[in-house]
């Protein structure tokens, strides 16, 4: 009787495999290097992906896209929906990883620390720089001896008074 | 990109190039030499790069490489690099991954320095079966479906999966 059920599941499951939602969720994720598959999919790096689209695929179709979820719309989110009210749990789990923070409930069965690991994936798209090592703007007001100062240090150096300033502060480990 | 199989070759391939340069190195140094290292290929990877089940399955994986590495620390770091190349991550915790008993481990290529195997597919979806239904349940569900695999359904319940998480 069981294996009767799981037969007649997996006929459902092909359907579901040519499904919009799914085909539109894994064009974007694969072009954009989350995930890998073995099948043709039709890359989609530009789309914007519906959230609700998203948990579908994943419930439905391929669990790992929830997997993978909360990292792409933290690091790409401009090509999502995401709307805080509708999507709570999402929500709130990017909050998470956004502030680096070590441990956070599980997204639909998916543990936090397996997602997490996403965050630092090297992209396709090389712009896409993972969260750590995203420039932050910061701004300071400072003497103005001390920007001749940087002025010059980052001449002698050949570098940008970013990068002296970086040097100074850092070492010159990098 | 290329499939599965043909990106683990470029992998295997340059990681056994370059163990070949670092012992040529330690050799004239007066050093010990790397012997050769050996990958076993677990998880969805081993699936992917099988061409008889990637023919038959849809499957996609992250960037997560399960494998159990016998390799020194610093060849690892040479591996991880070409991973890091291919868009791939090495899973640290793929020593936890179960084997379940009467797994075999089948060839995938043999370089003069590296020496890979994957896991045989049944025992693959065995593991994932019982550790990892919720994440697996549409492939379990295809793979009893395709009556590919006739001793499936009893490793998983020999096992203490439960054919309910596939229902």
């Amino acid at each position: 009787m069981l294996l009767k059920e799981i037969r007649a599941k997996a006929k459902e499951d092909e359907k579901k495999r040519r499904d919009r939602r799914f085909l539109d969720t894994m064009g974007f994720l694969v072009a954009k290097g989350f995930l890998q598959t073995n099948f043709d999919v039709l890359w989609a790096p530009n789309k914007r992906v519906q959230i609700d689209d998203a948990i579908w695929a994943g419930k439905n179709v391929e669990p790992r896209i929830l997997e993978v979820l909360p990292a792409a719309v933290l690091r790409l989110g401009r090509h999502f929906d995401l709307d805080p009210e509708r999507h709570g749990d999402l929500a709130r789990v990017v909050a998470r990883l956004r502030r680096g923070e070590e441990q956070g409930d599980a997204f639909y069965g998916m543990p936090y620390d397996k997602m997490k690991q996403w965050v630092e994936l090297p992209l396709r798209d090389r712009r896409v720089k993972p969260l750590t090592k995203k420039k932050v703007v910061k701004t300071f007001r400072l003497d103005p001896a001390a920007v001749k100062c940087l002025k010059n240090l980052a001449n002698d150096k050949q570098c940008t008074e970013t990068e002296a300033l970086e040097r100074l502060l850092l070492g010159n480990t990098r | 990109m290329g499939t599965t199989r043909q990106r683990l070759e470029r992998i295997f391939r340059d990681l056994d190039k370059r163990i070949a340069e670092i012992n040529f190195e330690r050799r004239t140094e007066g050093l010990r030499l790397f012997s050769k290292t050996k990958v076993r290929l677990l998880g969805q990877t081993s699936l992917m790069a099988n061409d008889r089940i990637s023919a038959m399955f849809s499957l996609a994986q992250t960037a997560d490489l399960d494998a159990v590495l016998k390799m020194d620390d610093l060849l690892k770091n040479e591996f991880t690099k070409l991973l890091i190349r291919e868009g791939l991550v090495y899973d640290e915790d793929s020593y936890l991954i179960w084997i379940p008993h009467g797994a075999k481990f089948e060839r995938l290529f043999d370089f003069e320095n590296v020496g890979v195997e994957t896991i045989d597919p049944e025992s693959a979806l065995v593991s994932k079966a019982v550790k990892a239904p919720e994440k697996n349940k549409q492939l379990i569900r295809e793979a009893i479906a395709s009556d590919e695999f006739p001793t499936l359904v009893d490793r998983i319940l020999a096992n203490g999966g439960k054919l309910e998480n596939f229902a």
